[in-house]
């Protein structure tokens, strides 16, 4: 792989994601609900000199499981699929680079761009917060902005799963969109009818939470902004328990880890290993 | 016979008056008297033992009525066996010592200072380190506790003893002592005490009252416990301006827990970042016994106040409820209409409620209601606190808005929900911390994928010169 | 320079192309000629690697599925319908010099020589069909690589831009470059290439020189003429005079089927012989009919 094509695949993504309209259209959302939230958190995020997990962390969370999962695995089913529909693909294929480097070129160069829109966030957030003086321990605030960065790679990836397989944009954009609402509802909503149904036990709904790339996010992002974990109830005790808080951390950041190298090492392997028919 | 009771008479005033010369005797460890007990033994009933600077090995017994007063913090080390200072006469006081070194041994209770039968004392001013057990108030009613600074053995917890213990000392007040790294601050049978301005740290439960009623405690902060106060089989129990404050055990962490408590009053309170604010199991238990709650404040906990099922009685009016992961939890599901949540137009304040105030005086015109419908599910699931803060929470509160079907029975009904918040002048004034570091750091996050970028973009962008 | 052994490509049942083996020496101008659907392009995408094939093609006598990446760099190529990214020109032009790594200096003598200097900040997608043509054509010129693969590179163009780039390309046919070009027109074939092939069904049906090939496919060329009523008889001795012989007559119109190069010679003598010709227009024969032709007499 040569690492000078690799780089202009990265710097011709990142371009790209400007000149993409609602790349940044989602930047601006992301980073100006991040605003409105800690400022109309943070009014009260104090009382005697305490502040504790209140809605102000709850409320970031959620905002990034809402929109990382979704610009993440649109970016990464567009992608290829997209260039592959219009021609393009074939095109660059002709000169001298691999698949290989296209495809990591376009991965990490999608990735940076993501990366930097929630950093973007994540930063304009805590000049609200340290402006109004909230915030406290920087560390925490830094390690919710890296979990971020990793689910967007592990979703990132799953994207691009979709995307080697895909022969349009728009089936892959509603693939894409399907497996969101998979990711931040319906799984979740399949494991709490089960547990309702069936009276899954705890371990079986530890398990099962495991299975999301999203509930993993929250859970290491709970663990990381919450000096306690039973705010996550009988399972999150039972977890905390079973794996000690490192463990824990260890055991959640390489199930995202795994949510990253399974997706993207399949789609690499199938569009630039394995050879298939056609592009 | 006249004779031998005059003698006797004669005698008893000689030693009546050589007793009421009240002598002082000062120990050092360079002087003529370089041991307390030494000095113990010397002594009468009514003396004062003076104890210079030194560090003074072994254990002491205080059997007489003595004023022991160290000056410069003179040091007594049990050197790890036994209970350091036993104190077995009334009317003892010990002021100004540095005691440690007690033994371990849980069965026979080693502590730092024991007071046996010894009421109406003093301790005072003593600073008490790697002790089992603190201070032991035995039958010795009517004692000072003050100022003293208590710091336990560095155990795992079911091997700590209690940083200050009362056994059937009932009318003892405890005042401004700091105790860390003990187990409880506890009383068994005391009533009538008062426990004000301590700080309480790194313990299991912060305060613990066991069937002592009509007891008070003020301006104590209970931090970092397993439990803040754990108040159980008592009645009677008024508390005021307490902080209670990241009490996060597993399991547990309760602000104040309230186990079988009759006749509570809890005004002013600060219940915060703990695990769950206030618990209430079968409180109260009598039958006309009502517990008052009122203008406390109860925020950034997971649960603000949890409720075992079929809590009927308490009167709950005037709180702020702020931002509590769950407001109110009832465990196993159900209502808490038995109690009341407003009373004379006033109910409390939800930072959740979505009403408006029409009129401006202060109260919502619609009520407020518990009802969420995940909230009730993890009530009846446990298991199901996992998916808290997921976007599926909210998921389930919309379709339970969008078909009324699934709107769960209100846990909580308050028809006179506050607009603002109250909260006490006590708790208010404090600094907001503004940090450097945070903002340049997040300045960083801003300006470094800016620059990043503009680098990746400028370089593929082409000029092309004539 | 390129070398092709049996190099066969299956879409499930389907044979796009079926055991092909052909060579193209340096320096020369390869036409592959057939109908849409013939198997051109896909032999195309094999050649460069861009699809999976069975058999062997060497270029330069590298192996293209062992050494994709240095054979490739050899090719400059300009496809059917290129699909530039949304940038403008030069950043197009910027971004494949980049990968092809050729410097500035380069670039704008692309630039220079397919004359798209004044276009620069254009958008790729504001360009017209001749301008995306010649941009691809700079594009396949940038490292300057000996091998020009173009497909059906006229296809979209108009009279003037197409006489426009065939003329580019004969210049550096010219100045030594090999290049191998498909079509559907025999007139392109002819005016570019020194040897040629005919597929058909993703097979070669037909290899020859272009000459030939106009010889063989010529015949089925039509030439309609349009004559008053009354010189209709003279016309047709004059013709037959002069060994016409496949005429056929629709009204006040004569069809006289004859080889390309002898559509002038008929026009000619009836113009001599003062025959007042009214109108006419010469049909080129289709691929399709020229295929069919081949396939039942062969060469």
């Amino acid at each position: 792989m040569d690492f000078r094509n690799v780089y202009i695949l990265i710097r011709k993504e990142a371009r790209d994601s400007v000149k993409n309209w609602w790349f940044v259209l989602y930047t601006i959302c992301f980073s100006a609900l991040a605003l409105l939230l800690l400022f109309l958190a943070s009014s009260r995020s104090e009382i005697a000199g305490f502040s504790g997990f209140g809605r102000t962390a709850a409320s970031l969370i959620n905002l990034v499981l809402l929109f990382i999962p979704l610009i993440a695995l649109v970016t990464g089913a567009i992608s290829i699929s997209n260039e592959r529909e219009n021609g393009t693909l074939s095109y660059l294929l002709s000169h001298p680079i691999t698949k290989s480097e296209i495809f990591t070129g376009k991965f990490i160069g999608l990735l940076l761009s993501i990366w930097f829109s929630i950093s973007l966030g994540f930063g304009l957030a805590g000049i609200a917060i340290s402006i109004r003086g909230g915030g406290g321990d920087i560390s925490k605030f830094l390690m919710t902005a890296v979990l971020s960065a990793i689910l967007a790679a592990s979703l990132l990836s799953v994207g691009f799963l979709i995307s080697v397989f895909s022969k349009k944009a728009a089936k892959a954009t509603g693939i894409a969109v399907f497996l969101w609402l998979v990711f931040i509802v319906i799984g979740d909503l399949g494991i709490m009818g089960s547990t309702v149904a069936m009276d899954l036990g705890i371990k079986q709904v530890f398990i099962l939470a495991l299975f999301n790339p999203t509930e993993v996010f929250k859970i290491a992002s709970v663990l990381t902004l919450s000096p306690r974990f039973e705010v996550l109830g009988p399972v999150g005790i039972y977890a905390f328990k079973t794996f000690g808080r490192e463990g824990l951390f260890y055991l959640l950041l390489s199930v995202m880890a795994l949510w990253i190298l399974i997706p993207l090492g399949y789609a690499f392997l199938s569009f630039s290993v394995l050879r298939r028919e056609e592009l | 016979m006249h004779y031998i009771l005059a003698l006797i008479v004669v005698a008893g005033v000689v030693a009546s008056t050589t007793k009421s010369v009240a002598e002082t005797y000062t120990v050092s460890p360079t002087g003529s008297i370089n041991s307390i007990s030494k000095a113990i033994g010397l002594s009468k009933d009514g003396d004062t033992v003076e104890v210079e600077k030194g560090a003074y090995k072994g254990r002491i017994v205080v059997d007489k009525s003595i004023k022991l007063i160290g000056i410069d913090k003179p040091s007594i080390d049990g050197q790890g066996k036994g209970t350091v200072v036993l104190i077995k006469a009334p009317k003892c006081t010990f002021k100004g010592f540095l005691v440690i070194g007690s033994g371990e041994s849980l069965t026979i209770e080693d502590a730092g200072i024991v007071l046996d039968s010894a009421p109406d004392s003093i301790i005072e001013d003593n600073k008490l380190e790697d002790v089992l057990f603190g201070i032991y108030l035995k039958n010795s009613r009517r004692s000072l506790i003050k100022n003293n600074v208590i710091i336990g053995k560095d155990l795992p917890l079911p091997q700590r003893g209690d940083g200050i213990r009362l056994w059937y000392s009932p009318e003892t007040h405890i005042l401004y002592n700091h105790t860390t790294q003990t187990r409880d601050l506890v009383m068994w049978w005391s009533g009538n005490t008062l426990i004000k301005g301590n700080k309480i740290e790194k313990g299991r439960y912060g305060l613990h009252y066991m069937y002592s009623n009509d007891n008070v405690f003020e301006d104590n902060l209970f931090i970092d416990n397993f439990v803040g106060g754990f108040l159980m089989y008592s009645s009677g129990i008024r508390f005021y301006h307490n902080i209670f404050a990241r009490n996060q055990g597993l399991a547990t962490g309760y602000g104040v827990g309230f186990k079988d408590l009759d006749d509570v009053v809890a005004e002013e309170n600060l219940f915060i970042d703990n695990r769950i604010g206030l618990y209430l199991d079968n409180s109260p238990h009598l039958i006309d016994s009502w517990n008052k709650i009122e203008k406390n404040v109860i925020a950034f906990n997971d649960i603000g106040a949890s409720f075992m099922p079929s809590i009927e009685r308490n009167i709950i009016v005037s709180n702020s409820f702020i931002d509590n992961a769950e407001q109110i939890e009832v465990r196993g599901g159900g209502t808490l209409s038995g109690n009341k949540w407003f009373k004379e137009n006033e109910g409390n304040f939800w930072s959740d409620y979505k009403g408006y105030d029409e009129n401006n005086d202060g109260i919502g015109e619609i009520p407020y209601l518990a009802e969420s419908l995940f909230e009730s599910l993890v009530d009846r699931y446990p298991n199901l606190r996992i998916f808290i803060f997921s976007p599926v929470s909210q998921a389930i509160e919309l379709a339970s808005h969008a078909f009324p079907i699934f709107k769960p029975e209100p846990k909580v009904t308050d028809e006179y929900p506050m607009i603002n918040s109250y909260i006490p002048e006590k708790f208010k004034g404090f600094k907001k911390k503004f940090s450097m570091g945070f903002l340049i750091i997040s300045t960083l996050m801003v300006f470094i994928p800016l620059v990043l970028y503009f680098y990746l973009v400028k370089k593929t962008k082409g000029k092309v010169s004539d | 320079m390129i070398d092709i052994r049996e190099a066969t490509k299956n879409f499930g049942d389907f044979k796009a192309v079926d055991k092909v083996s052909f060579s193209v020496k340096a320096g020369e101008a390869f036409a592959i000629l057939g109908p849409n659907g013939a198997g051109k392009s896909t032999l195309i995408r094999c050649i460069l690697g861009t699809l999976d094939f069975e058999g062997e093609i060497r270029l330069n006598n590298l192996d293209i599925k062992e050494n994709r990446k240095e054979a490739k760099a050899l090719i400059g190529y300009v496809p059917q319908e290129p699909q530039f990214y949304d940038m403008t020109t030069i950043e197009v032009l910027n971004f494949f010099g980049s990968i092809r790594r050729v410097n500035k200096e380069r670039i704008e003598r692309v630039l220079h020589l397919v004359g798209l200097k004044e276009h620069v900040f254009k958008s790729t997608s504001a360009l017209s069909g001749g301008m995306r043509q010649r941009l691809s054509f700079g594009i396949a010129l940038l490292s300057d690589s000996p091998v020009l693969i173009l497909d059906e590179p006229t296809s979209n163009l108009d009279a003037y831009a197409r006489a426009d780039l065939l003329r580019l390309i004969k210049k550096f046919k010219t100045e030594g470059k090999t290049v191998l070009f498909s079509s559907h027109r025999l007139d392109e074939v002819e005016f570019l290439a020194d040897r040629a092939l005919v597929m058909k069904s993703g097979k070669i049906i037909l290899e020859s020189t272009p000459h030939k090939l106009g010889e063989v496919l010529g015949l089925k060329s039509k030439l309609h003429i349009k004559l008053p009523q009354s010189s209709i008889k003279t016309a047709l001795d004059v013709l037959n005079e002069n060994g016409f012989n496949n005429i056929s007559l629709n009204g006040n119109k004569l069809s006289i089927e004859l080889s390309h190069k002898e559509r002038i010679l008929a026009l000619r003598k009836l113009l001599l012989a003062e025959i007042p010709v009214e109108d006419f227009n010469v049909e080129e024969p289709s691929m399709e009919s020229i295929m069919e032709e081949v396939q039942q007499n062969g060469l």
